[in-house]
């Protein structure tokens, strides 16, 4: 409780579960990706940031983009996140592919989908806007 | 125990947790369950709502469940309700929310001594079907010799003797601590998912790498029927360690462990027994015990 005193909590934590198993997610189209051995690398674009100008860039190197690497359950959720699929669709092909119940499934796979959102790899859609557009920033 | 579960209702499931046994539909799946010291406690989850709360708890003697409601109606004053009707066991009320309805339902069981209220919660109203199918499900099964542990995809049969110290779910990953004061024994049974993303090495090597680095190993045996185990057709690896070495021993510290894991391959789970023991006793092994995968599985040191 006193971690929250005082500042409004973050938005994604109070998303209510209806609207995270009816949003939408979709691909940000600017991430390139490579499959590995067992996963998928994935390289995010990222904004330079504005304080990051001469002197202080000479010291402080920026790559402009980000990677993160997916094992073969994260490439297989990813790859069902094609802009078709709602969340609560993502989840029962998951849990039905891997053999669990629903609620194991939506604990994994919305755990991950609230990673890949916060590292900008994809956008919900049917969310409300405050979550969606803070994810996409 | 088993033939009450078949009896079931199609498309119900059972979950059975520190004594009580309740019947519910299979899509709600447990999300609370009480810890060991706690107030008895088990919440169910649909996918979206929170559908069912039981409390549970042994009295000295029975309560005035009337009044029990009657201060809970005055107390929802705000909120309209009417009295709970068609469950001449149960007292109670219906409560009309802005959405759905919650139905409060309480009841004594004298063999047992036992208090259960349950909360229902119905979003898109009440199914009177279901709710008098789960309520006249409800059974206390503190007084039975062999309880019954059943939650989260988990099936264990034990003596009474053995209380759950620990209880953990994480992600496909669920893991009970049970243990028994005298003789004691303690006993952690796991349940994993989609082990074929982490079960990198075969079984013996997985079940050598969980054991606890003090432990040193004594035997490895591999059987799928009569041998150490087991009356199911899984092929279950067995590993043999000790720990402790001649002052332990002289102390009477040291300590026995014995291994099981299968895996079961119509539940795509692997499943890992631990029991361990004073060494310089036998394990007085608990002859109810039994994990049910696909099939029941009954092991045996």
């Amino acid at each position: 409780m006193s971690k929250s005193r005082g500042k409004p909590s973050n938005p994604r934590e109070q998303v209510a579960v209806g609207h995270l198993l009816s949003a939408v997610p979709h691909r940000n189209q600017a991430v390139t990706v490579e499959p590995t051995e067992a996963g998928l690398l994935l390289s995010i674009p990222t904004r330079r940031p504005r304080w990051l100008v001469p002197p202080l860039s000479w010291v402080l190197p920026f790559s402009g983009q980000r990677r993160v690497e997916l094992d073969a359950p994260g490439r297989a959720v990813l790859e069902l996140c094609d802009g078709r699929r709602s969340v609560e669709e993502v989840i029962e092909v998951f849990a039905l592919e891997h053999k669990l119940s629903f609620r194991e499934g939506q604990l994994a796979v919305s755990q991950f989908i609230k990673a890949l959102l916060q590292r900008g790899i994809i956008a919900l859609v049917g969310m409300p806007e405050s979550v969606a557009t803070e994810g996409s920033a | 125990m088993m033939a009450k579960a078949d009896a079931l209702r199609p498309g119900f499931t059972q979950t059975c947790w520190r004594g009580l046994a309740i019947a519910h539909p299979a899509e709600w799946e447990a999300a609370r369950l009480s810890d060991q010291g706690q107030p008895n406690q088990l919440s169910l989850v649909d996918r979206r709502y929170q559908r069912l709360e039981a409390h549970w708890q042994v009295l000295k003697r029975p309560p005035n469940l009337d009044a029990m409601y009657e201060r809970l109606g005055k107390s929802l004053r705000e909120h309209p309700h009417k009295q709970l009707l068609g469950q001449p066991e149960w007292r109670g009320l219906v409560q009309d929310g802005p959405v759905g309805q919650v139905v409060h339902a309480g009841r004594f069981f004298p063999a047992q001594s036992m208090l259960v209220e349950l909360v229902l919660i119905w979003p898109q109203g009440r199914d009177q079907q279901i709710e008098t199918a789960i309520l006249r499900s409800v059974a206390p099964t503190i007084d039975r010799p062999v309880l019954t542990w059943r939650a989260l995809g988990l099936h264990v049969e034990l003596e009474r003797e053995f209380d759950l110290t620990e209880a953990s779910s994480h992600v496909g990953r669920v893991c009970w601590t049970f243990e028994r004061a005298k003789p004691a024994l303690w006993l952690t049974i796991e349940r994993l998912a989609m082990g074929k993303f982490w079960l990198k090495n075969d079984l013996p090597s997985w079940l050598a790498k969980e054991r606890p680095e003090k432990f040193r190993p004594i035997n490895l045996t591999t059987s799928s029927g009569s041998q150490s185990a087991v009356d199911a057709g899984h092929q279950i690896v067995r590993l043999d360690s000790q720990w402790g070495g001649r002052v332990a021993r002289l102390f009477r510290r040291a300590q026995r462990q014995v291994d099981f894991g299968w895996l079961c391959s119509e539940q795509e789970r692997v499943y890992r027994l631990v029991a361990r023991w004073p060494a310089h006793r036998p394990a007085f092994w608990p002859e109810s015990l039994l994990v049910s995968c696909c099939r029941s599985v009954r092991i045996k040191v």
